[in-house]
């Protein structure tokens, strides 16, 4: 198990009703101090009837969801929320469709539970760097001890990926970095999966959305209060007051291209100003938050204070490992859930529906991987040198070089391309010269030369992502590239309208030949389909 | 002139130091900051060595940044500093629990 965010946890706990099984569960920080999940607020799409809810997510995705993994999902809600309360957590009626799963409270119970469970062998403080093949499929993974800088193999029967996200390390502006510090959402697992030969899907669906400028006031998006707008641009000319008439409100593409052309006339920046707004609407207010209020208040932040500048920055991956409705990959014994999977929201994710695809995959991928495994022999075997190799190239970081270089700048370097052309607005051009500039970056990797101390060495740390992060990079460029037409969040300037005629068609990612390939592969339309 | 928040940093890895000792930063800076962003920003301008557990939640939850500011339990998230200020930041345990620098291993009750 790969990946100690809620769906990872899940999946172990799932996973380890099977006495007979093992499960070890291994997690780059303690389960509720990494990664994203413990930056989520915790609004769970949990209410509403499955048709209903299945609607909503196909429109808002415009029809690029895979429709099995949604109807999957909508069905499996109540079921999923019903466990999460035996394992004693708290879902507490939110608004509308949605309840609310407290994030750090749930992984603080989950981890309990797994520290109680006597076959979860929990590995926190350990980075998987790579996953291993074998005869029989996935069959383990290389793993980074980070607290002793100890290189280790791990060998199982089955191997569920539940890695997050990768939006994070990828752009120079993100939600995924609460008040400015990295979550390190960098994409490794897809690209550990594509290296594997699994398939990515629909890659290039990044959701982007407005974000306070200043890193202290990015606490604020938590405040659904905040995003009511209204939206102005630097002459105070109001842009947009009505965010709710967006489908997807301000998580909206149709809302963030339109503020992404503001900002392109030179009309920026855009702030919030609700100085001079009649008092917020109550029915957007979060009524247990007033602790919370009191501290925007203290931190000097407070939107009914002061103008809040926003930009705009990544958010979340819609793109991933392709799977079906049973988390299975294309290789026998691996499993993706969470955010790392992809399919579920199409070209555009609705607020609240990720935790969902989180907590109901995540228990589904415990559960078909530990049926894979009890009717499996032993492990299949590795090959050494795959392991020998990793180790090399890890080590090789470590190495002074002639011509060294630090990994900060490349990244930022990397993170600089990807918003000038990978990002909101995109045509053939930019992509074209975005993937020569990911070409050259790459071959600096090989010069990228870290302080050889082996006890928890960020830069160390960091310098083994970025190899997989600049594959990340080019897979989205290369899949947005072969998208020749606008859909949800992918929108190229040189192909503007939706081309349902052509291109109601997932983009799919994969090694071949060691080369990136981009192929494409229909959306399966059994269940809704666009009108006209 | 921009000014400066000096930092007195606990440092100690056990694979390479014989004993802990205390490194100080300056750091230039406009206004304030909180000290976990004045790590990270030491870490990514001035110092890549450091080690502390550069993560954040941002909802004040996970408890991941709890170390000892000016001798304190306090949450490095939410812990501001000026410029001019001089602070001391020192990891949550030490020796018990400790990996390197600020790192520890946390124990149970924090979580």
């Amino acid at each position: 198990m790969i990946g100690g965010g809620g769906a990872g946890a899940l999946a172990s706990i799932e996973a380890s009703e099977h006495e007979k099984l093992k499960i070890i569960l291994a997690c780059k920080g303690p389960i509720g101090q990494s990664g994203l999940t413990p930056t989520a607020n915790g609004g769970t799409k949990a209410i509403g009837s499955a048709e209903e809810l299945f609607k909503d997510m196909i429109i808002g995705g415009s029809y690029l969801n895979d429709q099995d993994l949604v109807w999957f999902m909508v069905n499996q809600i109540p079921r999923a929320i019903e466990k999460l309360k035996k394992f004693g957590i708290p879902v507490m009626p939110l608004r509308g469709k949605s309840a609310c799963v407290p994030s750090t409270e749930t992984l603080k119970k989950l981890r309990d539970i797994i520290l109680h469970q006597q076959n979860i062998e929990l590995l926190e403080d350990v980075l998987i760097t790579s996953l291993l093949k074998s005869d029989k499929g996935i069959s383990g993974a290389t793993a980074l001890d980070l607290t002793t800088g100890i290189f280790f193999v791990i060998q199982a029967r089955a191997v569920i990926l539940a890695t997050g996200g990768l939006t994070g390390e990828l752009y120079p502006h993100t939600s995924n970095n609460p008040f400015g510090v990295s979550t390190f959402s960098s994409g490794t697992g897809h690209v550990m999966a594509y290296l594997a030969g699994a398939e990515l899907i629909d890659m290039e669906m990044i959701q982007f959305v407005p974000l306070p400028a200043n890193p202290k006031c990015l606490y604020l998006r938590y405040f659904p209060e905040f995003w009511a707008g209204p939206y102005e641009n630097h002459c105070g000319e109001i842009i947009e007051s009505d965010v709710k008439s967006y489908p997807g409100e301000s998580y909206s593409y149709l809302f963030v291209q339109k503020l992404f052309r503001e900002l392109e006339k030179g009309n920026g920046p855009i702030y919030i100003d609700q100085r001079n707004s009649k008092k917020p609407d109550p029915a957007l207010m979060i009524k247990s938050w007033e602790m919370r209020r009191k501290l925007i208040k203290s931190l000097g932040i407070d939107p009914r204070d002061n103008r809040i500048e926003i930009l705009l920055g990544s958010h979340f991956g819609m793109g991933g490992v392709r799977v079906n409705p049973q988390t299975e990959t294309s290789l026998p014994g691996f499993f993706a859930a969470g955010e790392v999977m992809g399919g579920v929201h199409g070209g555009m994710r609705l607020s609240g529906y990720s935790l969902t695809q989180m907590i109901v995959f995540g228990l589904k991928a415990g559960e078909q991987a530990a049926a894979f495994t009890l009717g499996q022999g032993k492990p299949g075997k590795i090959p050494m040198e795959d392991v020998q190799q990793e180790k090399a190239r890890l080590i090789h970081l470590l190495k002074p070089k002639p011509d060294p270089v630090s990994v900060m700048p490349l990244k930022k370097a990397l993170r600089q391309v990807m918003q000038d052309h990978g990002f909101i607005i995109r045509d053939q051009a930019g992509l074209t010269e975005g993937m020569k500039q990911i070409l050259n970056l790459r071959e600096d990797v090989a010069r990228i030369s870290v302080f050889d101390s082996r006890r928890y060495n960020l830069e160390w740390i960091e310098a083994i992502e970025f190899s997989l992060m600049i594959e990340a990079a080019e897979i989205i460029m290369a899949s947005a590239l072969k998208r020749e037409e606008s859909r949800g969040f992918h929108y190229r300037k040189d192909f503007s309208k939706e081309d349902n005629t052509h291109w109601l068609k997932h983009t799919l990612a994969k090694r071949v030949e060691g080369r990136l390939k981009i192929d494409s592969a229909p959306v399966v339309l059994d269940r809704m389909r666009p009108m006209g | 002139m921009k000014q400066s928040i000096t930092a007195h940093i606990f440092r100690f890895d056990p694979d390479q130091d014989r004993e802990p000792h205390y490194q100080e930063y300056r750091v230039e800076a406009e206004g304030e900051v909180s000290v976990l962003m004045l790590l990270s920003r030491i870490y990514h301008e001035i110092d890549p060595t450091l080690g502390f557990r550069n993560y954040c939640c941002g909802l004040q939850m996970c408890r991941s940044c709890l170390m000892k500011i000016d001798h304190k339990t306090q949450f490095a998230c939410l812990t501001l500093v000026k410029p001019g200020d001089v602070v001391t930041v020192e990891p949550l345990t030490y020796p018990d629990g400790h990996i390197k620098d600020l790192v520890v291993r946390f124990p149970a009750a924090t979580h």
